[in-house]
């Protein structure tokens, strides 16, 4: 066996020009390859992200009973049980965002419409969501007791800084909460049902208002690499009690989004699969000149006794090993690009930009800078060019002995 | 047959007096026509009048099914009352009592003050019409409820501020009608099936209600859905006398789809036709109260 | 010319394989490229027809603080006269006037806020085809008093049937609150979810009785016969009503003019991806080809054949090879568009519902314009022929004593 590896990788390199030709299709076709998958992988990635910042958070923290009833009789006290545990798995998580939230009446002068309120910590939050990013006026929850509004509210209300917003609902365990608060910010948020009634209060501020102490109504857990969500969760919820939390991922709070993101997935996997058909062409064609070339050769191999196996074996040893070489080659030229294109990733331009800022998304084709991009592609390039490998075999049993010596 | 229109107040005796007249004089008439044909027409024409008489009482039932409404209701709704009560919330994790005050005038007006828990002193309510206003002495604001809060509980109850404004009168709204007779609790009832007509705003498919013989209240009602699945049953209980009235001084409301939950309330007090003017329900009120 | 011409001819089908190999390759880029950007374009087709023609119109008329707001007493001033104007515009093909207020819809368990629409049955038919979203039950048909339409969704989650009973409560325009009860005549599923979530429809003629205002109009949509007429007749309009906001739908969604832009730029991506794996395909499959007929290219120099020439040799195989693969791949990739154009393609088994969520249907019917088409074409034969320029450039390379001498 070790012979006729010996005697391929001599006969690559007696030609190099021909082996570098054949090489370079390989090579170019394992760059196509992970450009594109990394294209794929890394918009996928984004829409999970973009989607999932803006609502659930990747992992989410609830009272048993809250997922029935989103009431606040149903919040979970922030206890020390909880805070170990989180701290007991901060290796792979990134931070947690706290929230405390319901529908309350906000009234100014004679209107009165219902809102939707939401006690945050304010440096958690903005690390998912950016939402400072868009604030119209005032401060972000600077100071204690105030209140950031979003714009439409505000539009509604007609309200500006410094006016007072009067806040009536219901507490924990059927209290009642009133209270008023100064408008010290106003947001504009992206979402437009969001933008028209969401009130934010300092979590301390909100939890007094609601009679709710250290009480949430979901605790957010960001974990430190997406995509390690569902396997962090089986693991934490070894050391919570079932009968009294749930431990989701997004992927269950937002079942419709999974099923969106199955037919992006599959039209990348149609992308590379038109790709490898292509590329697989054109490594098709080299090989099958290169053949050609070495017609004579093998009319002559043949005829001084070698068997058609042992030169099958040959032949094939080398169109894999070149294979080989182009995809190593391909990953190593590969790496560095797709580092580059990770940091400088394509741009949408003009109004297209435009409307996808809009979304509160950033008009960018990204791409992932990742292993498995690199592994799975080599290996797919590797399977195509030992398939192609395959044909120096067959056209080996086909020669015509006589007549290629003679060529 | 004309005779046997209930009248006034009437007992179980009365009614069966009046069946009982009545198959007499179809007996009679029978006898009557008895003498004058052959046997096999008398039977006949025994049958028709019979027959007769029975739809008669059909009738009549339905159109007592509505007289137990309607006396159902006066004893229900006074000219004005005040009320003492206690709302207890009954719930998996916690149990709540609030103490209020409530003085009502007809199907109009009524404002309830809050007098306990100590946090929640002095919360009003004013119902005007199908309006609700609420004060929170808190932050010394009364706001008008909109629309979209009309479904909401109230005050962590079962009950929904819907249920405070909710007024349709039971034998306009309903077509009402006997299902039976039937001993619960101790008392014997009338077990009435009300149906919402059509052009009420009614979200109940049916309600079942079992009515006591003996004073016309309310002992039980069932609220059914679309389903016919039971959305809510109401229990009342402890019939005393307060105030000059015959009343039940506990209400228990328990909603089906909640294991475990309930509101019940119970009255400490009552008295009814007593003076109020239709100023006492305004909003200034609803703050000077305390 | 012509003796280059029948050498090139002759060159390309002297080894049939490899001529086959780079046509297949260039027929599968073609054909790819024409059928996935068809795919696009017919969900970009389907997204714009749909909102247009069966949910916005193209002209839209409301009150101006109706838009901002939305509340019920922002009516439409002067409704009658607007109407007699759009009855007899000759631009107008058909309109629809509806009234819509906030409310709440109830059954005995179950309590959700809706918009309630009430519309004219015919005119409603007539400009967006809304009777051909019912799934069951009829067309405002079969129930005498208060019938209503409402969505599956919102059915299901409020346990409803054709003739169940619902209560609308909501607030008349003197600010009274106000219930009434109406039956289910129908039930319909649109592809927008979100729509069929908030939305219920009743009778103009029901809805109006209880807003204590008859002439209560609160929104009228126009289709016009000539889309193209768009921007005249709003203009026109914004003219004549100056007190009414007139607003065409690309002022209404804007988003819908850069959805055929966005998707542009994404194809225009992946097709870059698969020619330039098609352009080092042939790259490489004749440059093999050329150093396999070093000898011939020598003894064609050798005989007089100038540098030139040989270039045209090259350039001219190519450009005969990718030619007929252009053609073969324009013609499958059309023929293929063609064919399922007919039917359509229902991404449902893949996506599900999940498209609805985003206001998608999921039956697509691929379609790709002639320009496109061409375009793209054109393309991939100009990559075929750059392609070739290096092969052709090395060919002039070989010295031709030295060629001859090659083994």
């Amino acid at each position: 066996m070790s012979l006729f590896i010996k005697m391929a990788w001599r006969n690559i390199w007696r030609s190099r020009r021909r082996t570098l030709i054949t090489a370079s299709s390989v090579f170019f076709a394992v760059i196509l390859a992970t450009v594109s998958d990394s294209m794929t992988k890394g918009t996928h990635q984004l829409m999970i992200s973009n989607m999932v910042k803006y609502s659930t958070g990747y992992i989410q923290l609830q009272d048993k009973l809250y997922d029935e009833e989103p009431s606040m009789d149903n919040t979970l006290l922030y206890s020390n049980d909880i805070r170990q545990l989180i701290g007991g798995h901060s290796d792979d998580i990134s931070y947690t965002v706290p929230r405390i939230q319901t529908f309350m009446l906000a009234s100014v002068g004679n209107t009165t419409r219902p809102v939707l309120i939401q006690g945050i910590d304010p440096a958690s939050e903005v690390r998912l969501n950016a939402i400072d990013e868009d604030l119209v006026k005032g401060s972000f929850l600077e100071g204690d007791g105030g209140v950031l509004i979003s714009e439409g509210l505000a539009d509604r209300l007609k309200l500006d800084l410094g006016d007072t917003l009067v806040l009536i609902g219901q507490g924990f365990q059927g209290a009642s909460a009133a209270g008023l608060f100064p408008v010290t910010g106003i947001v504009h948020l992206h979402l437009p049902q969001l933008n028209d009634r969401m009130v934010y209060l300092k979590l301390s501020d909100a939890q007094l208002l609601f009679n709710a102490e250290d009480r949430l109504t979901s605790l957010i857990i960001t974990p430190k690499n997406q995509g390690t969500e569902v396997e962090l969760v089986q693991r934490m919820k070894a050391g919570l009690d079932p009968e009294r939390f749930n431990l989701f991922t997004w992927r269950e709070m937002m079942p419709s989004l999974l099923q969106g993101l199955e037919m992006d997935r599959i039209s990348g996997k149609m992308m590379i699969w038109l790709l490898y058909l292509v590329v697989g062409f054109g490594i098709l064609g080299t090989v099958l000149t290169m053949l050609l070339e070495r017609r004579k050769e093998f009319g002559i191999l043949l005829s001084l006794g070698m068997k058609r196996k042992q030169l099958a074996i040959v032949a094939f040893t080398e169109s894999l090993l070149i294979s080989f070489l182009g995809v190593v080659a391909g990953i190593a030229g590969g790496i560095p690009l797709i580092l580059y294109l990770s940091h400088h990733p394509f741009r949408y331009t003009g109004d297209v930009a435009k409307m996808i800022e809009s979304y509160g998304m950033e008009p960018v084709m990204p791409f992932l800078m990742d292993f498995s991009v690199f592994a799975s592609q080599a290996l797919a390039v590797l399977v195509i060019g030992g398939l192609i490998a395959l044909y120096p075999v067959f056209k080996v049993y086909r020669i015509n002995i006589l007549q290629a010596a003679r060529s | 047959m004309s005779a046997c229109i209930l009248l006034g107040d009437a007992g179980d005796s009365d009614v069966k007096k009046c069946t009982f007249e009545t198959m007499k004089e179809a007996v009679i008439l029978a006898g009557f026509f008895a003498k004058n044909m052959s046997m096999k027409q008398t039977v006949f024409r025994f049958g028709w009048v019979l027959l007769f008489f029975l739809s008669g009482s059909a009738a009549l039932f339905a159109q007592q099914a509505d007289e137990i409404v309607q006396k159902m209701e006066d004893k229900m709704r006074g000219t004005s009352s005040y009320f003492e009560m206690s709302m207890t919330t009954v719930r998996p994790r916690y149990t709540r009592e609030v103490t209020m005050k409530a003085w009502s005038k007809g199907d109009d007006y009524s404002l309830i003050f809050i007098t306990g828990p100590a946090r929640d002193k002095g919360i009003g309510f004013l119902k005007r019409k199908k309006e609700i206003w609420n004060y929170m002495p808190s932050i010394d604001r009364t706001i008008k409820m909109p629309p979209s809060m009309m479904s909401q509980s109230w005050m962590g109850s079962d009950f929904s501020n819907d249920d405070l404004v909710r007024e349709s009168s039971m034998v306009k709204d309903y077509t009402n009608r006997i299902l039976r007779e039937e001993v619960l609790n101790g008392y014997n009832c009338w077990v009435l099936e009300m149906t919402p007509k059509p052009e009420s705003s009614v979200v109940y498919s049916k309600i079942i209600v079992w009515v006591i013989r003996e004073n016309y209240l309310q002992l039980k009602v069932d609220h059914y859905d679309e389903d016919e699945a039971i959305v809510s049953t109401i229990t009342f209980s402890d019939f005393k006398v307060m105030g000059g009235r015959e009343i039940p001084l506990s209400m228990e409301m328990v909603p089906m789809n909640k294991e475990n939950n309930k509101t019940i309330i119970t009255y400490q007090n009552a008295m009814f036709d007593i003076e109020i003017k239709d100023e006492f329900f305004s909003v200034q009120n609803l703050k000077g109260m305390k | 010319m012509a003796l280059l011409i029948k050498i090139a001819w002759r060159n390309i089908w002297r080894n049939p394989s490899r001529s086959l190999t780079i046509i297949l390759a260039v027929v599968v880029g073609l054909f790819a490229g024409i059928y996935a950007s068809s795919i696009s374009f017919g969900f970009v087709d389907q997204r714009f027809e749909n909102s247009i023609e069966r949910f916005i119109s193209h002209i839209q008329l409301h009150n101006p603080d109706f838009v901002h707001d939305g509340e019920g007493f922002q009516l439409v001033a002067n409704p009658g006269e607007k109407i007699n104007w759009l009855d007899t515009s000759s631009a107008v093909k058909t309109f629809s006037v509806r009234t819509r207020v906030n409310g709440i819809v109830a059954t005995a368990g179950v309590t959700n806020g809706a918009i309630i629409v009430g519309i004219d049955p015919a005119q409603e038919k007539a400009t967006t085809r809304f009777d051909e979203w019912l799934k069951e039950g009829s067309y405002f048909e079969g129930v005498k008093r208060n019938p209503i339409l409402i969505g599956s969704e919102l059915a299901e989650k409020m346990h409803v049937g054709i003739n169940s009973r619902i209560v609308l409560t909501f607030m008349d325009l003197e600010g009274n609150i106000t219930s009434a009860s109406f039956k289910v005549a129908g039930i319909f599923k649109t592809i927008d979810k979100p729509f069929d979530e908030s939305n219920v429809f009743v009778l103009r003629s029901d809805l109006v009785k209880y807003l204590a205002v008859p002439e209560a109009v609160h929104e009228i949509a126009v289709l016009l016969k000539d889309p193209a007429q768009v921007k005249a007749v709003g203009d026109a309009m914004k003219l004549r009503w100056p007190e009414t906001s007139a607003r065409t739908w690309y002022e209404i969604s804007p988003e819908l003019q850069y959805l055929q832009e966005m998707t542009g730029q994404m194809l225009l991506v992946f097709i870059f991806i698969i020619l330039l794996g098609l352009g080092f395909g042939i790259l490489n499959t004749m440059l093999m080809s050329v150093f396999e007929r070093t000898r011939e290219i020598g003894m064609l120099m050798a005989i007089g054949m100038n540098k030139r020439r040989v270039f045209g040799l090259v350039l001219l195989e190519t450009i005969f090879l990718s030619f007929t693969g252009a053609i073969g791949g324009m013609v499958t990739g059309v023929t293929l568009v063609k064919l399922s154009a007919n039917k359509g393609i229902d991404f449902a088994s893949v996506a599900g519902d999940s498209l609805a969520d985003y206001g998608y249907g999921s039956l697509v019917y691929p379609s790709v314009s002639t320009g496109f088409v061409l375009g793209i074409t054109a393309m991939v034969f100009v990559i075929a022929v750059l392609a070739a320029i290096y092969p052709a450039l090395k060919a002039l390379g070989l010295v031709p004593a030295e060629a001859v001498r090659k083994e």
